[in-house]
């Protein structure tokens, strides 16, 4: 019986592999038997003998039964994976029970199967074991039928098994590897394993993925996708997609983003602490600049960095970095910062992430630059990157790290996120180079700030020998403008403003002097109005007095005929 | 030198214990043989120690190479066969 885990009543047995625990709501069934298939090479030998690691190192003892590997080989690959495999099979902790046929054997009429009972029942109680593991039982030909069904005394042994409240791996083969595998496979899915674990391998973009998948789990409740994992020097390495984030507490702490004025925008004091940031922008516009600006800024803040670079080596990006004023070099030399630059084509996916996710946790790094996520577009499925990217990001807010990812958009002014990832960043800001005037100018826009109170407005840049320098909204009268038609603009404005009390002086004085020209002229009319009018008046007078002279006159005349 | 591994005297057993005596009424094997018979509940580490699989088992040690014969014995011609003795 199982001590620790009967002691304490758990009801699962650790599989030795967190991701895969987390899978399995915290392992593998205590005190029964689950059953991983799988073709060669699928991983298989490797999961159980971390299942015998974990009992091993909880001071449990385990039985490895073997029946294709030698036992100094399976002893080999535990010390390889960095534990003490040769010191728990000298101190008895670890019992291996050969059982691999030798193929020079003959069969010379009936026999029984009883050895084999009596060797792992022997193992087992002398070495008080909790953990048992039975790989690839479908090779040991005496225990088979010639149909391919296995033997009575199988059967026997499975029942026992099932008796003593071993938490057991058996592990098999697939139908295709032969057919006492296959038959094997089946009776014990059926009949005795309470959890059933399927391997498989697929070759894409001729890099191999490994996935997982869980078949079977009476009693308990499990993941039912496909896991990607790797496999590697170090083990297994499986990120399931976790709904742990949902209860994660989010952060009330920021981290400055290394530029006062970015702070501002994103209202106040940078991003928050567990964040997830994104800078897009078409090549050249700044988006490693912006990256490096940060790292600088939380390693200044005392922070442990990692920058991942999917395009540049490390020294052309130290060297880059340094010729506009942000010089990581002392970082990395007192190992603050870790940096490696590593092509996407090197591994696949689930092997990259598996990487990231070891040198986050193995350096303790809480700050995060990957540069850029885009170099990953080609390296298969978009659903299949997009999923790695948010296991990524699943891991990094989990670990609470501060992420800036940059991200190269290939065409056009509009924002295109080609990976589709925007929706899982906290912060995204927009990098835009624009021409006109024959420059380029470098613009900031703030597309979605989550959680942050955000600015809509858009901010000019330059890249400066001392880092990225923002430049102070231009709120002007025209239309917006940058660079040198921006500068222009602002001293010509300027001047105007030195010399406006000179210009409203002038004006009130054309206006005083148009008002006493108007008065001026007004009073020259009325003169002249007056004069014109007294003349006319006395020709009037004049007109009308000869008239009367006339007419005295034709009176006289009349008379004098009369 | 052959020895007979046996668990037990089970119908096998003695099915095998019988026909490896009649083996040696031969005299080419009883000239080149020596033979015992070892059960294994009376020291269970043995099938440990020989990687015994199945019982009865004729394991021949001496002359090399060493060879496992499983069963009751009762294929005398691959029995014969594998000792070389024709």
């Amino acid at each position: 019986m199982n001590r620790s885990e009967a002691a304490n009543g758990s009801s699962k047995a650790s599989s030795g592999i967190e991701g895969l625990d987390s899978i399995l709501m915290g392992g593998y069934p205590a005190r029964r038997a689950s059953l991983i298939m799988g073709e060669a090479g699928s991983g298989k030998t490797t999961l159980s003998l971390f299942f015998l690691v974990a009992g091993l190192q909880a001071g449990e003892s385990v039985v490895l039964v073997t029946c294709s590997e030698p036992p100094e080989h399976m002893i080999e690959y535990i010390d390889g994976y960095g534990f003490p495999g040769t010191g728990w099979a000298a101190d008895g902790r670890l019992r291996i029970v050969d059982l691999r046929p030798n193929p020079t054997d003959i069969v010379a009429g009936e026999y029984e199967l009883t050895p084999i009972l009596l060797r792992v029942e022997n193992a087992v109680k002398t070495s008080e074991a909790t953990r048992l593991v039975i790989d690839m039982l479908e090779n040991l030909d005496v225990a088979f039928q010639d149909s391919g069904r296995p033997r009575r005394e199988l059967q026997q042994l499975f029942s026992w098994v099932a008796g003593t409240g071993l938490t057991t791996i058996m592990n098999c083969g697939t139908p295709h590897a032969s057919a006492s595998a296959g038959i094997l496979a089946e009776y014990l899915a059926e009949y005795y394993a309470g959890c059933v674990i399927k391997l498989s391998q697929r070759v894409e973009n001729r890099l191999m993925t490994r996935v997982l998948r869980i078949v079977k789990l009476r009693g308990s409740g499990h993941g039912t996708d496909e896991y990607p994992f790797s496999m590697d020097a170090q083990g297994v390495g499986i990120l399931p997609i976790s709904d742990v984030l949902l209860n994660a507490e989010a952060s009330m702490e920021q981290l400055s983003t290394g530029l006062a004025e970015l702070d501002d925008m994103l209202g106040g004091d940078g991003y928050y602490t567990g964040s997830i940031a994104m800078v897009s922008g078409l090549v050249g516009t700044g988006k490693s600049t912006f990256a490096a600006q940060f790292c600088k800024a939380a390693l200044d803040a005392g922070r442990r960095a990692l920058f991942v670079s999917f395009e540049e080596p490390r020294t052309e990006i130290l060297r880059n970095m340094k010729s506009v004023g942000i010089d990581l070099g002392p970082h990395l030399a007192d190992g603050s910062l870790d940096m490696f630059s590593v092509r996407p084509t090197e591994a696949g996916l689930e092997t990259h992430l598996l990487n990231l996710a070891r040198r986050i946790d193995d350096g303790n790094r809480d700050v995060v630059v990957l540069d850029p996520i885009s170099a990953f577009i080609d390296m298969g499925r978009p659903t299949e990157i997009k999923i790695m990217l948010l296991r990524l990001i699943d891991f990094l807010k989990l670990r609470g790290v501060t992420t800036v990812m940059t991200e190269l958009v290939r065409s056009g002014v509009n924002p295109v996120d080609q990976i589709a990832v925007s929706s899982l960043t906290n912060i995204w800001i927009e990098l835009r180079a624009i021409e006109s005037n024959g420059e380029f100018n470098r613009l900031l826009y703030i597309l979605k700030s989550r959680g942050l109170p955000g600015s809509n407005q858009v901010r000019e840049f330059r890249i400066t020998n001392q880092g990225i320098m923002i430049e102070d909204i231009y709120i002007g009268t025209g239309s917006m403008v940058f660079g040198a038609a921006r500068a222009a603009r602002q001293v010509i404005e300027e001047e105007e403003i030195e010399n406006r009390d000179a210009v409203l002086q002038r004006v009130r004085e054309a206006l005083d002097l148009e008002q006493r020209a108007f008065k001026a002229r007004q009073r020259e009319i009325d003169a002249e109005h007056a004069a014109r009018m007294q003349d006319l008046e006395s020709e009037v007078r004049a007109i009308e007095r000869r008239i009367a002279t006339e007419q005295e006159a034709r009176a006289d005349i009349r008379r004098t005929r009369g | 030198m052959l020895s007979l591994h046996v668990i037990g005297r089970t119908l096998l057993a003695e099915r095998a214990i019988d026909n490896l005596g009649r083996l040696f009424e031969r005299s080419d094997v009883r000239s080149r043989f020596d033979w015992e018979i070892i059960d294994i509940l009376e020291n269970p580490a043995i099938a440990e120690q020989a990687c015994i699989l199945a019982t009865p088992v004729l394991i021949k040690t001496t002359p090399p190479p060493k060879r496992s014969i499983f069963g009751d014995l009762s294929d005398t011609d691959a029995l014969l066969e594998e000792l070389g003795i024709f």
